[in-house]
């Protein structure tokens, strides 16, 4: 830990330092069981995160608070609604996959439901077979044999 | 291909693309399968929603196919879509860790379409063949064989249903918890009374229209069935008062019971139940009716 108000430090894989409250930290299961590893209580140590970027970051951290603010455990479909009101930029954006991996990464199960629940409601909204594929950015590579079958 | 390998290969396939860190853009089948969408993803998704991502590319059938082949519920109860064969041998081909089969009202499925998916799913707790006509005992068999874990199973209107299906589920099966063969009219009462001796840890169990049904076979499950909880008996017109009071004596934990048109059933029985607060389909009649047992049954003379 940095010092004693209780601040993470944590690099990005842009190499930029943040420090963060250990309360927040402490929803991510990674992060956690890293500070409970003698070696990083007593020394003033960052945590690397390669797969994690600053603005993916920022957008977990937002996450933590607002999970923080809840007084009893939310649903899957409910977290997703919370998800949206939090990051309302991630709707029109790609960076939820960056962010459903972030969450796998960091361990953190309740930003993982909301992200995974996000993302089976776009798929639930497709009424055909070129909204999945506009959805997903997916070219059509399957055989022709195949796609008939279908 | 199983889910690992299939995941493998979509990895292989993302190496050979082109790997300038600032052009990659992040898709969803590069989050990782096994640990995040097939148990966060997936689960949300209905069946219809997987196979149109199935149709979509190559990488997304690898993945649905990784999908059913840990999907643990198969839900097609009342689905009579254009292409449900097609997409039923695909999950047959595909799944291997179904525990709840709801197959209800399919009147498509046959044999040969179910036996396949029975063959690589033994740990099965839940089957609901209701009203699938057009199966045989053929299919039941290995229900019956090889899931040990079968918990509820559900035959209601399935005509074909022999006394010799009935056999061998006396002989393999004795820790159903919920068993509905109503309407069938096919089973006699003799495999019925030793079919009941069996079943101790049976909790719900629906009998209605199943001619065969007699006191005899109420005084089987009265003795051996205390676990129950919840039956239906409704158009069961060969049972009387006697063979109500034996399941009421003995059946400690009863909730409900469904006993519309059994006219030899009478308040004599059913007071007692009243009393201890059972929910029962018949309103109470009035004391002054006629006591039916005395008559011919009749169903105008009822309600």
């Amino acid at each position: 830990m940095s010092d004693c108000q209780n601040l993470v430090s944590l690099r990005t894989s842009e190499d930029v330092l943040h420090k963060i409250p250990v309360h927040l930290c402490l929803q991510m299961a990674t992060i956690r069981n890293s500070l409970a590893c003698e070696h990083f209580s007593d020394t003033d140590i960052v945590i690397p995160l390669p797969y994690v970027s600053s603005q993916i970051l920022e957008f977990v951290i937002k996450w933590c608070e607002a999970i923080e603010k809840q007084d009893t455990e939310l649903e899957s479909m409910q977290l997703s609604i919370l998800l949206m009101a939090t990051l309302p930029e991630l709707e029109e954006s790609e960076l939820i996959y960056d962010l459903m991996k972030a969450a796998s990464y960091l361990e953190i199960k309740s930003l993982v439901e909301a992200t995974a629940q996000h993302v089976a409601n776009k798929i639930n909204a497709c009424n055909n077979l070129e909204d999945v594929r506009k959805l997903f950015g997916e070219e059509n590579d399957l055989p022709p044999d195949d796609e008939e079958e279908e | 291909m199983c889910t690992l390998q299939a995941e493998e290969t979509h990895l292989a396939a993302m190496a050979y693309a082109n790997t300038n860190r600032d052009e990659v853009t992040l898709s969803l089948f590069d989050i990782s399968w096994e640990d995040v969408l097939i148990p966060h993803v997936a689960v949300h998704l209905t069946l219809k929603d997987l196979f149109n991502l199935r149709s979509s590319s190559r990488t997304a059938l690898r993945f649905v196919e990784s999908a059913l082949e840990k999907r643990q519920e198969l839900h097609l109860s009342g689905n009579s879509t254009k292409n449900i064969e097609l997409a039923f041998k695909v999950m047959a081909r595909c799944c291997r860790r179904v525990e709840s089969l709801q197959l209800a009202c399919c009147k498509w499925l046959t044999d040969e379409l179910l036996l396949p998916l029975l063959a690589y799913n033994k740990q099965l707790r839940v089957v609901n063949l209701n009203e699938c006509v057009n199966i045989t005992p053929l299919a039941l068999q290995p229900i019956i064989i090889e899931c040990k874990e079968l918990r509820v199973l559900k035959l209601s209107k399935c005509q074909w249903l022999t006394t010799g299906a009935v056999d061998a589920l006396t002989l393999h099966q004795s820790k159903l918890v919920e068993f509905d063969i109503s309407h069938c009219g096919a089973i006699g009462e003799r495999c019925l009374i030793i079919f009941f001796r069996k079943l101790n840890r049976l909790q719900v169990l629906s009998l209605a229209q199943t001619p065969s049904v007699t006191d005899q076979v109420l005084i089987q499950i009265g003795n051996f069935c205390r676990e129950l909880q919840h039956i239906n008996l409704i158009g069961c017109g060969a049972i009387s008062d006697y063979g109500i009071h034996a399941i009421s004596v003995h059946c400690t934990r009863l909730q409900s019971l469904h006993i519309r048109r059994c006219p030899r059933v009478t308040e004599n029985s059913l007071s007692p139940l009243r009393q201890r607060r059972l929910r029962i389909d018949r309103p109470q009649q009035d004391v002054y009716a006629y006591n039916l047992n005395d008559f011919y049954p009749s169903d105008f003379l009822v309600y």
